[in-house]
């Protein structure tokens, strides 16, 4: 028995304000990838490559400690709001804040010469703005699941979130990337430290602005126990939830293609010396993964979420070799990376707009599996340790990308008051290697650990009826309470 | 605004208490069942309206025709 039907409960309208939302955080986020915020602590801040990879490698365990521990404080979390939503009401103001912080470091202390003063800051500004961060998205992914108990519901959700968050970070990239360019190239006299400023100021308006739409228009759908759980219990549940074991080593292995997006910065800006060429790279992959989204549930009737998942890993891997190889001898010529990179870029855009839809209901798969077999709901912990250990990879991956730097011949020196690249013979051919090829084939281990997920077909229909039977007999129990 | 789903009565966005201060209910969870069908309810009305908007497109017309 289908114990869903063709009902729904979330409408377009909440679905919509939770993808402008999700929107909103991406705006915010793009200038703080890996790649770019690399380039921002080492070109526009002008602190050592060294210092900068050393305070990645520690925010990213800063975040194994805290980010389990505050998801256990969101589980833990009670009000008549639910406890995700209130969560979404709190953080964008301080994330706003923080945002502005984190970006105005250069301009606020344009003055101050020490070295010291300024790592200081940059560890400050980069780790409050990262708690907060954790703050504001763990619970903002959490409600993929809380948002309804159909799949149907969820699945809108995450494909309105992705869509339009995928829109507005290319926008928010396009935004970067062109101030960039009209600095450096001396089309708008202003410094780079200005661009990052306005680029705070805005992703703060604009994107958190965006990101309260969850707070406000979102509801909680999902029956919690009055129950809360302890931190170690909600721990103790992580590891014996195998399925989300499974996805959180897979994310693990995955994000040590953190190598690329360190690598693409400084392919563009040091190798093509053309920042914006990135965005005409992304406009075929943009369009194309747009255009996957219709066919998403066509993909979804054919394979499972298993078999999407390894398709991903080797559709990435196949590609990065083909464009390897192709652009082996032409790295530097724009005739020939623009149209190879496309080629990557349509691939990889195709393979992640249905493996990032894929990937967020898996966990919430996982989360109703421990659901049943405990009885306990653990959206908190169980999306922060999947993000984290993603987090964690990814911020070590970016640490050894930014130390690899001075050892491929990558130095910048100061002339006339601006940073200027310092490159060795075979610096651009290691560039293109830690672009196109060593990433995708690291990012492929990923898919070692799908060899053992078996939350698919008619075991996951059944976990979904039994549960729809417990939660009437929960509520049923509640409101009894109650009278 | 943000109201009591029991006594109707108003609370402040930036109240987080799990219980109405007024009369008590459990603003979650009171009468949870006849509020997701008025979640359904509604969602059926966009549907329905979002169906008819993408009907008028012509390349669309005859998957969401009716």
């Amino acid at each position: 028995m289908n114990p869903e039907g063709e009902k729904r409960y979330v409408g377009y309208g909440e679905a919509l304000a939770y993808g402008f939302a999700a929107g909103g955080k991406a705006f915010v986020t793009t200038p703080t990838q890996s790649g770019y915020l690399s380039l921002f602590f080492t070109k526009v801040f002008g602190l050592p490559a060294g210092s900068v990879s050393f305070m990645m490698l520690l925010s990213g365990l800063w975040d194994a400690i805290n980010d389990p521990l505050i998801g256990s404080l969101i589980d833990k979390t009670r009000t008549g709001y639910g406890k995700l939503r209130a969560w979404l009401i709190i953080t964008p103001l301080p994330f706003a804040v923080l945002t502005v912080t984190l970006f105005g470091g250069p301009s606020f202390l344009g003055g101050v010469n020490s070295v010291g003063v300024k790592i200081a800051y940059m560890y400050v500004s980069y780790i409050l703005w990262e708690l907060c961060f954790t703050f504001a998205d763990v619970p903002f992914n959490g409600m993929t699941t809380a948002v309804s108990p159909l799949a149907r519901d969820r699945t809108r959700v995450i494909s309105f979130s992705t869509f339009i968050s995928g829109i507005v970070a290319g926008a928010a990239q396009t935004l970067l990337l062109s101030l960039m360019d009209a600095s450096e190239k001396g089309i708008w006299n202003i410094s780079l430290r200005t661009v990052f400023l306005l680029i705070g100021v805005i992703s703060a308006v604009f994107g958190g602005g965006l990101f309260s739409l969850a707070g406000i228009f979102t509801k909680e759908r999902i029956v919690q126990s009055a129950r809360q759980p302890s931190i170690i219990e909600g721990f103790k549940v992580l590891i014996h939830n195998k399925p989300l074991v499974l996805i959180v080593l897979s994310n693990m292995l995955m994000s040590a293609g953190g190598l690329y997006n360190v690598f693409t910065t400084y392919y563009f800006a040091e190798v093509l010396k053309l920042n914006s060429l990135k965005l005409l790279i992304d406009i075929p992959g943009g369009a194309v993964g747009i255009g996957t989204y219709p066919f998403i549930p066509a993909i979804k009737r054919k394979f499972d979420n298993k078999q999407i998942m390894i398709i991903h890993f080797i559709s990435k891997a196949a590609v990065g070799i083909v464009c390897f190889f192709a652009g082996f001898r032409h790295y530097t010529s724009k005739a020939v990376a623009v149209p190879v990179l496309m080629l990557l870029n349509i691939v990889i855009s195709i393979v992640n707009t249905v493996k990032n839809i894929i990937s967020t209901e898996m966990i919430g798969d996982a989360i109703d599996y421990m659901e049943l077999e405990t009885g306990e709901r653990n959206e908190g912990v169980s999306f922060a340790v999947s993000s984290f250990f993603g987090k964690l990879t990814s911020s070590v991956s970016t640490s050894i990308a930014t130390a690899v730097l001075p050892r491929i011949g990558l130095s910048y020196k100061t002339v006339g008051g601006q940073q200027v690249s310092v490159k060795g013979e075979k610096t651009d051919f290691y560039i293109w290697m830690f672009y196109v090829l060593i990433p995708q084939l690291v990012n492929a281990l990923g898919v070692i650990p799908y060899f053992w997920y078996n939350l698919t077909g008619k075991r996951l229909e059944s976990i979904r009826a039994q549960l729809a039977l417990r939660r009437e007999e929960l509520l049923a129990e509640l409101e009894s309470a109650e009278e | 605004m943000r109201k009591c789903p029991k006594c109707e009565k108003r609370l402040s966005p930036f109240y987080f208490g799990t219980e109405c201060k007024h009369c008590g209910a459990d603003i979650l969870y009171y009468h949870f069942d006849e509020r997701l069908e008025q979640d359904a309810a509604k969602a059926e009305v966009q549907e329905e309206k979002v169906q008819r908007l993408l009907g008028k497109l012509p390349f669309l017309r005859k998957k969401y025709k009716n």
